[in-house]
C-alpha cells in the first residue's frame, strides 16, 4: 500500500527537480502558494500531479491520457481543477461518472480541489485509486471532545 | 449520409429551440450565435449546446448517450476561436477523441481542438464527431477553383 507520506515525498522530489535546483529546498506548497497569489495558470502544478501518478502507479507514459483545466470563476482562479483521466490501452475514460437518473448527462470529468499540499495529495490518491493502487487513507481529522 | 446542408439546418433548428425569439415560428440562425460569441467575450454556451443537441439528433444516438468536456481557449487578448473537446460513449465509457501515442514518454492526447470561428466550420465540428460516432458525412466541397 502507498502511504500519504510517499505520496508528499514523490510530489515534492518531482516538483524541486523539474522546477527548483534539485536540492530539496523547494515544495509543491511553495507551488500551489505561488499560483494561488499569482493567479498565472498552474502548469508546473498540475504537471507534478499528473507525474507523481504515473510513478507511483508504475505506468509508461503513453498508457494514460490526461486532460486538466484551472476552473476559474468571474475573477480568478477557484483552487479547483478539472481533470479527465484516460486509460490509453483500454480508452476507457476512469473519472466518468453516470448519475442514476436516465435523462442526465454522463459526466466526464471530476474537479479536485488543490489549493494545500494535503489536496494535491489527496488528488494523486484519488487517481491512483481509479488506477487500482491501494493507497492509505486520509487520517481523520476529527476527535472526541 | 448526412449531407452539410442537413448539418446547418440541425444547427440552426437546435438554436432555434433553445433561444427561440419570444414571436411563434420565428427561426434563429446558427451563424448569429458564433458572432454574438465574439462581439460579448463571454463563455459561449449558446454555442456549445446547439452543437451537442445537432451531434445528438444528427447520430440517432439517445439522450445523454454522450459525455463531453468543451473548453474554449483564451489567449491574452480573450477567446482565440477554438474549443477543445473531449468525447466519451457513455455507455462504453470509451473516450472518442483519444489518440495514442507510440513513445513511451509521451501522454496519450485525450482531447481534439477544433476552430469554430465561422458557420462553415462549425459544420466541419459536427462532420467530425459525426464520423467519430460512425455517421458517414459528406465532404465539404474545396473552395479552391482552377
Amino acid at each position: 500500500m502507498i502511504t500519504r507520506e510517499q505520496i508528499k515525498k514523490t510530489l515534492d522530489e518531482i516538483y524541486d527537480a523539474e522546477y527548483g535546483d534539485g536540492d530539496g529546498e523547494l515544495t509543491l506548497a511553495d507551488g500551489i502558494s505561488f499560483w494561488l497569489q499569482n493567479g498565472e495558470y498552474p502548469f508546473d502544478v498540475i504537471e507534478t500531479i499528473v507525474e507523481a501518478v504515473y510513478e507511483l502507479s508504475g505506468k509508461p507514459h503513453n498508457a494514460l491520457g490526461w486532460y486538466a483545466e484551472p476552473l476559474r470563476d468571474e475573477w480568478s482562479y477557484t483552487g479547483e481543477i478539472a481533470f479527465v483521466l484516460v486509460d490509453a490501452e483500454s480508452g476507457r475514460c476512469l473519472t466518468m461518472h453516470r448519475p442514476d437518473r436516465a435523462d442526465a448527462e454522463a459526466s466526464i470529468s471530476i474537479a479536485l480541489p488543490v489549493t494545500t499540499e494535503e489536496e494535491a495529495i489527496d488528488a494523486a490518491a484519488y487517481f491512483l485509486r481509479l488506477l487500482g493502487v491501494a493507497v492509505e487513507e486520509r487520517p481523520s481529522h476529527g476527535g472526541d471532545v | 449520409m448526412i449531407t452539410r446542408k442537413q448539418i446547418k439546418q440541425a444547427l440552426d433548428e437546435a438554436y432555434t429551440a433553445r433561444y427561440g425569439g419570444e414571436e411563434e415560428g420565428e427561426a434563429l440562425e446558427f451563424a448569429q450565435a458564433i458572432d454574438d460569441w465574439f462581439e460579448s467575450g463571454e463563455y459561449p454556451f449558446w454555442v456549445l449546446e446547439p452543437l451537442f443537441d445537432a451531434i445528438e439528433r444528427l447520430s440517432g444516438k439517445p439522450p445523454c448517450a454522450l459525455g463531453w468536456y468543451a473548453e474554449p481557449v483564451c489567449d491574452e487578448l480573450g477567446y482565440s476561436g477554438h474549443i477543445i473537446f473531449v468525447l466519451v460513449d457513455a455507455e462504453s465509457g470509451r473516450c472518442l477523441t483519444l489518440s495514442h501515442s507510440k513513445s513511451l514518454n509521451q501522454h496519450a492526447r485525450v482531447s481534439v481542438s477544433l476552430p469554430i470561428t465561422t458557420e462553415e466550420e462549425a459544420i466541419d465540428a459536427v462532420a467530425y464527431f459525426l464520423q467519430l460516432l460512425g455517421v458517414p458525412v459528406e465532404e465539404r466541397v474545396s473552395e479552391s477553383a482552377s
